[in-house]
């Protein structure tokens, strides 16, 4: 029980990755704001299973791209909860796999907004609150494409190297007022998200990635999770202004 | 536990004086985990004392004298070890050594001892575990970098630096090689750390009085403000170490508190 009497917002928190974390978390004794953008019913399903914990916990809607969607979300989990202590950014979008002649402006232009604008919004109202609150730890789900340049993902490596880019700046800005910001970078991690992907790339496309993984299998979501709790609790607290690939390996054979 | 019945193997698992080490404190905080910790040390005296500091906290321990740069001494420990417990699990590289001086005066001994002890040692000891964990398909090995493989510290330990730097580029390549064996292999880089090879660094370089006041300068300097102490070093040995990890090969888990994103350390 490494987050006793803590208090989560979780972005993207209804699915995948982020809908873990929740539940890692909460299992670690924490409170939990689910925030979802569509995914109502999950997220509510969610709640009702943390709750069964002892936890309190919410759902908010809130679409990120919207700075005053995401400005509530957080005074809702500061109302709500009674306070703010851990960030668990994984909201993201779809990427378009499309090589950059072949990408459409207005689309390109929708997915940074949504990402990595998106991502400010949340970090900006967050760490105001942790700035008046003796500090808090931000975690933020980023992907091993910031780094690997993969031909047809120039939305993805670009929103993700933009959000690593805001980690390390934010944790600099925040470090003597103990605000904590760091990233877990992803490889192919087994979600609907991903699983959607390998549906679209077929069985042979996925056997030949999946080859190419070191570790030779996806990552479960528990995994990231496991390291987002390492961040998140007592035992992360000499680390800021990190990224940390949970990857099997993937980004090292590139 | 995270750890329990697993035997790991810490390779210099004491402290050059008498202060605490990181080598030390990840011994202790994989017993805490509930691993049976094979501490190897040049000194004899400091290997029994990490030992028997795991037994005084409850835990279970042996220590064996070894220079780990010395292939004879590994292959020898190693052996020890497999037929004490008939398999271990988790291996941690820790040895290091440094000395201070500009290039034109680095003495060719000097220069290829501290390359002998901080690279041989990481060498001899996964040349005769490797295949042990390959047999088996499990292990976890945590080879232990420096802040100084990312940039220079300000300090002249030129041998040290190449070395630690050294340490990343064979984490990489062996993660590689032995991944589908399932043998993860990461690395720690601490940053500046509160620990014995610290304080007898500033020794040789500085006098008594002037040492407190360039810790406190450089805290200064560290985003997070403080030295890391020998835990927060070896709480990311013990994840690392853990199936928590299990998706997690040939990276690099950075505990600085903020020194590799600053531009002023």
């Amino acid at each position: 029980m490494e987050l006793v009497g803590k208090i989560s917002l979780i972005t993207g928190g209804s699915r995948g990755v982020g809908k873990a974390i929740a539940h890692h978390f909460a299992a670690h004794g924490c409170n939990i704001a689910i925030v979802y953008k569509s995914s109502k019913d999950e997220a509510q399903k969610i709640v009702s299973q943390i709750k069964k914990l002892g936890r309190n916990a919410i759902a908010i809607s809130a679409d990120l791209r919207d700075y005053e969607q995401a400005k509530s979300a957080v005074q809702q989990t500061i109302d709500k909860l009674g306070g703010l202590d851990i960030l668990s950014h994984s909201a993201g979008a779809q990427v378009q796999w499309n090589t950059i002649r072949d990408s459409d402006q207005e689309q390109w232009a929708d997915y940074v907004n949504n990402d990595l604008i998106g991502s400010f919004n949340i970090f900006q109202p967050v760490m105001r609150h942790m700035h008046q609150n003796n500090g808090g730890r931000i975690i933020a789900i980023s992907s091993i494409a910031a780094q690997m340049c993969q031909s047809r993902n120039s939305q993805g490596a670009a929103a993700k190297a933009g959000l690593e880019a805001m980690i390390r700046v934010a944790a600099r800005e925040e470090a003597r007022n103990n605000i904590l910001v760091n990233g877990i970078s992803i490889g192919l991690t087994n979600t609907d998200q991903a699983r959607e992907a390998l549906e679209q790339w077929g069985p042979e496309a996925t056997q030949k990635i999946i080859k190419s993984i070191p570790l030779g299998r996806m990552a479960e979501p528990e995994e990231i999770a496991e390291m987002a709790l390492f961040l998140a609790s007592e035992k992360g607290k000499y680390i800021t202004g990190k990224i940390f690939q949970v990857d099997g390996g993937q980004i090292i054979t590139g | 536990m995270e750890l329990d019945g697993k035997v790991a193997v810490v390779v210099g698992a004491g402290s050059s004086g008498t202060e605490n080490s990181i080598g030390r404190e990840v011994a202790m905080q994989f017993a805490l985990a509930g691993a049976r910790v094979v501490a190897i040390d040049i000194s004899e005296d400091a290997a029994q004392l990490t030992a028997s500091l795991i037994k005084d906290q409850g835990g279970e321990a042996i220590a064996i004298r070894a220079d780990a740069s010395n292939d004879i001494d590994m292959k020898d420990a190693i052996a020890f070890i497999i037929s004490t417990y008939s398999h271990m699990d988790i291996l941690h590289n820790n040895v290091g050594i440094m000395n201070f001086g500009s290039l034109e005066d680095i003495d060719i001994n000097d220069w290829n001892h501290i390359n002998s002890v901080n690279m041989n040692s990481v060498f001899m000891a996964l040349r005769y575990v490797v295949p042990h964990f390959k047999a088996q398909r499990n292990g976890s090995i945590i080879n232990m970098s420096s802040i100084a493989a990312l940039r220079s510290t300000g300090a002249n330990y030129h041998a040290y630096s190449a070395t630690k730097a050294a340490v990343l580029g064979l984490t990489q390549s062996l993660a590689i090689e032995y991944a589908s064996y399932g043998i993860r292999v990461n690395c720690v880089i601490p940053g500046f750390v509160d620990s014995a090879m610290m304080i007898s660094g500033l020794r040789e370089r500085l006098e008594d009085h002037e040492i407190e006041h360039f810790i406190s300068q450089r805290s200064q300097n560290i985003p997070l403000g403080r030295y890391a102490n020998p835990l927060d070093i070896a709480n990311a040995c013990v994840f690392l170490a853990s199936s928590k990890a299990a998706y997690i090969t040939g990276t690099s888990l950075l505990v600085d508190g903020g020194v590799s994103i600053s531009i002023k350390a």
